[in-house]
């Protein structure tokens, strides 16, 4: 007999034979909720430290059913109709939000999908209300670091490094961080591909020199063909899914990984009162963003597969198989400090307590520490030169300083980037 | 061979023949197969094996009556321009062998299926797979850098699907001889798309083989046909264009068996030793079978009256060396035994051809 309860009749394609496909699981209702304290009827929210919802007046905890699914969590393909809608502009943002409780009109900086109404504090999740469709989360990485816990992690990394001013260790006061969901995208998918480029080989031979009438050996570059093969398979690629100009992206990206076995389904409850943000980069150009990657890792990928890494006119033809995607809200904190007036952001990993973020440098010491470095060679080039002229002998002490010269020259060139590079963080 | 050494098959005894009017039941003693044939074709050789003469047997006939028929669609001269280019090509014929022989001795025989009709009730399941499109990219990189091409991939998704199924099944052909399946393969499929209803008259002055397997001992057989014709009819019903597998689990009922006839041409030629070597052809697609010997008496003479001129001048070249003491007649004998010995190219040949045709034609089933 056939179980009607988990199947459906469908239309036959022939008389005489019924078919019967399963029921689709039944779409949970994500309208948006308000979150009463079923003791006192206060706001519920949720408490990081509890990792449930609280009420803030009474303090009754309510605990949050969600389904762990980790790393094999369902992924979506890029089917036709998939990629139809994303193309007509689902995950336009959202302005206007509305609230359950008073009914007020909220307009909220484009992207909010969680926040506290400030008229009636009622923390109304708005997940399903944005006029325009979203895709909506898959799953979610709880916050597993507690707000008490960030201390250790935000000093261990103030007092990180040398080229920061020495002030900022005792004057950053780093202790407002806000948790937020960041959106994500994460890919999946196989690639294929077979490259072709000459490859450089030296090759020493013997040779006759007419003038000096002897053999000689001498080395010369022999540009090979070669080919190869070569296959990689990425599993959840990350790539953010916040517009670059809200959210600082080297500094997303310097928060990766995050642990995907603690996956859980998406659950509204974990949005209560803590700020999400929808996606800005849809779904499209964050796949597009995603392939820009892959295609500059399958070049370093087919130069490592040939025999040496002086290669030229490569050609690759690069097939992607297997293609999946999955929305997803990473846990961050977020915390903005102020330091002579100026304004620095910095992100903790709410899973892993890794901190980073973008910090003052104090440019004395770096040009100190440069100089320092170039000294030592100056003096003994100047010292040698010196000995050379007075007593006719010090090329050693020169060779050497030349030697010393170009060490403080390559720890002058790598200080002077990495602070740029920090400073332009 | 006494006739009661031929397995008798699980008949009926009729009053009269009514679909194959004036025809009597024979049968292989050196085969065992048996046959319903026209008065004029009888006692004549076995039409399959052609290694005796049919004998009579008991006027039993089947209670199973043909229904339908794989229609004959090569006509008289087709059938000589296909007879000649399938002998084309053999080296030093057998002198029997010749379009004109077969053709003479050429007959129609038919041989049968089962058509079995069956009422099928009760329930199925399966995995079935739909055809679904995916966007993805081909990717080359070259000297101006990446160039990306958007491409449609098709996929399948597998689903699970059940249902009831209730259908009546007609003409559904189970093999009614052993060597069905060999059979086809000799002689080629026949298009079943293109059969008509059996007609009285159609089968006169033709031989009519009989089934060899009766239907009781093909029930199983039989569910399975009608198993698999219905997955078939499910997977349709489900819309998909693939599975995995499907299981149906219910009723046969009803099960009526008639025959279905298939039509081959039939001839032989005799070869030098004097044994009969069948000619079959499929009447309806020309596709021909048979061993086609050469005649090694024909090439040993090739080789014989190849080989009489060198060893001529082979003699005289060694009787002039005798009474000479030039180095040429040498030459000239060295010459006569290389022709001599490219005169075997017949003999070989012509046994080469035989040892290959015995190799891979293997006896007409």
């Amino acid at each position: 007999m056939i179980n009607q309860q988990d199947f459906q009749e469908v239309k036959s394609f022939v008389d005489g034979i019924s078919v019967f496909e399963p029921k689709p699981k039944p779409k949970e209702e994500r309208q948006g909720q308000s979150y009463t304290c079923p003791q006192c009827g206060g706001h519920l929210s949720y408490d990081l430290v509890i990792s449930g919802l609280a009420c803030s007046h009474c303090g009754h905890q309510v605990a949050i059913q969600s389904r762990k699914i980790g790393p094999t969590a369902e992924k979506q393909e890029f089917t036709i109709d998939t990629m139809k809608i994303a193309d007509q502009g689902w995950g336009k943002l959202r302005n206007m939000l509305h609230c359950q409780q008073c009914d007020a009109e909220l307009s909220y900086p484009q992207g909010t999908v969680a926040t506290s109404c400030p008229y009636c504090g009622s923390n109304s999740v708005n997940v399903s209300q944005s006029e325009q469709a979203l895709f909506q989360p898959q799953a979610l990485i709880p916050f597993t670091i507690k707000p008490a816990n960030l201390k250790p992690f935000t000093d261990q990394w103030i007092h990180d490094g040398w080229m920061h001013p020495s002030a900022l260790k005792d004057s950053a006061r780093i202790n407002n961080f806000v948790p937020f969901y960041i959106p994500f995208w994460a890919f999946s998918t196989q690639i294929a591909f077979n490259w072709e480029a000459e490859v450089a080989h030296t090759v020493t031979e013997r040779y006759y020199d007419s003038s000096s009438k002897s053999w000689k050996t001498r080395t010369r570059i022999e540009w090979r063909w070669e080919n190869g093969n070569v296959q990689k398979t990425y599993t959840n690629y990350l790539v953010s899914g916040v517009d670059a100009k809200r959210l600082n992206p080297v500094i997303l990206k310097n928060l990766i990984p995050f642990t995907m076995d603690n996956l859980v389904s998406f659950d509204p409850d974990y949005l209560v009162g803590i700020n999400a943000n929808a996606y800005d980069v849809d779904l499209n150009n964050a796949w597009a963003t995603a392939k820009s990657n892959i295609r500059d890792e399958a070049k370093d990928l087919a130069v490592a597969d040939a025999s040496n890494s002086n290669v030229r006119n490569l050609s690759i033809d690069m097939n992607y198989s297997n293609e999946r995607w999955r929305y997803l809200f990473l846990p961050v904190f977020i915390a903005v400090y102020q330091f002579e007036g100026k304004s620095f952001q910095v992100m903790v990993n709410g899973q892993t307590g890794k901190v980073f973020g973008q910090k003052p440098i104090d440019w004395t010491k770096v040009w100190l520490a440069i100089a320092g470095a170039l000294l030592p060679g100056i003096l003994g080039f100047l010292l040698g030169l010196a000995m050379i002229g007075v007593m006719g002998s010090g090329a050693l002490i020169m060779l050497i300083g030349v030697v010393m010269l170009f060490i403080g020259g390559a720890f002058s060139i790598n200080t002077y980037k990495k602070a740029r590079d920090l400073e332009n963080l | 061979m006494n006739t009661s050494e031929i397995p008798t098959p699980q008949v009926e005894l009729h009053q009269s023949l009514s679909w194959f009017p004036g025809s009597m039941m024979e049968a292989c003693p050196a085969c065992k197969r048996v046959f319903l044939v026209s008065s004029a074709r009888s006692k004549q050789f076995c039409p399959i094996c052609y290694q005796s003469e049919l004998e009579r047997q008991p006027s039993l006939v089947r209670k199973e009556v043909p229904e339908m028929v794989a229609p004959i669609e090569i006509d008289q001269q087709n059938l000589g321009e296909r007879l000649r280019a399938f002998l084309d090509g053999v080296p030093y014929k057998t002198h029997d062998l010749t379009v004109e022989n077969l053709l003479q001795r050429m007959q129609v025989v038919w041989w049968p299926q089962w058509l079995v009709d069956a009422d099928l009730e009760g329930e199925w399941s399966g995995t079935v797979g739909f055809d679904y499109q995916v966007r993805t990219a081909k990717e080359r990189y070259g000297d101006e850098g990446w160039n990306s091409q958007s491409v449609l991939r098709t996929e399948i998704r597998y689903e699970p699907r059940m249902g009831l199924l209730k259908r009546h099944y007609d003409n559904i052909l189970v093999p009614a001889l052993p060597t069905d399946k060999a059979r086809i393969q000799q002689l080629g499929a026949y298009d079943h798309n293109r059969s008509s209803n059996f007609k009285v008259g159609i089968l006169e002055q033709a031989s009519v083989q009989m089934p060899g397997i009766e239907p009781q001992e093909l029930q199983e057989v039989a569910e399975n046909s009608l198993r698999h014709y219905a997955e078939k009819e499910i997977l349709q019903a489900t819309g998909a264009q693939h599975h995995r597998e499907i299981n149906y689990q219910g009723t046969y009922k009803n099960l009526n068996w008639t025959q279905f006839l298939l039509p081959i041409y039939s001839s032989y030629y005799v070869d030098e030793k004097g044994l009969r070597h069948p000619v079959v052809m499929n009447a309806q697609t020309g596709s021909l079978y048979g061993r086609r010997l050469a005649s090694i008496k024909k090439a040993r003479n090739w080789t014989i009256g190849l080989a009489a001129l060198p060893v001529l001048v082979f003699l005289v070249s060694m009787l002039v060396a005798v009474f000479s003491t030039s180095n040429s007649a040498a030459c000239v004998s060295g010459i006569a035994i290389l022709l001599g010995l490219l005169s075997l190219i017949p003999l070989f040949r012509a046994a080469s051809w035989n040892r290959r045709q015995e190799e891979t034609i293997s006896q007409f089933q």
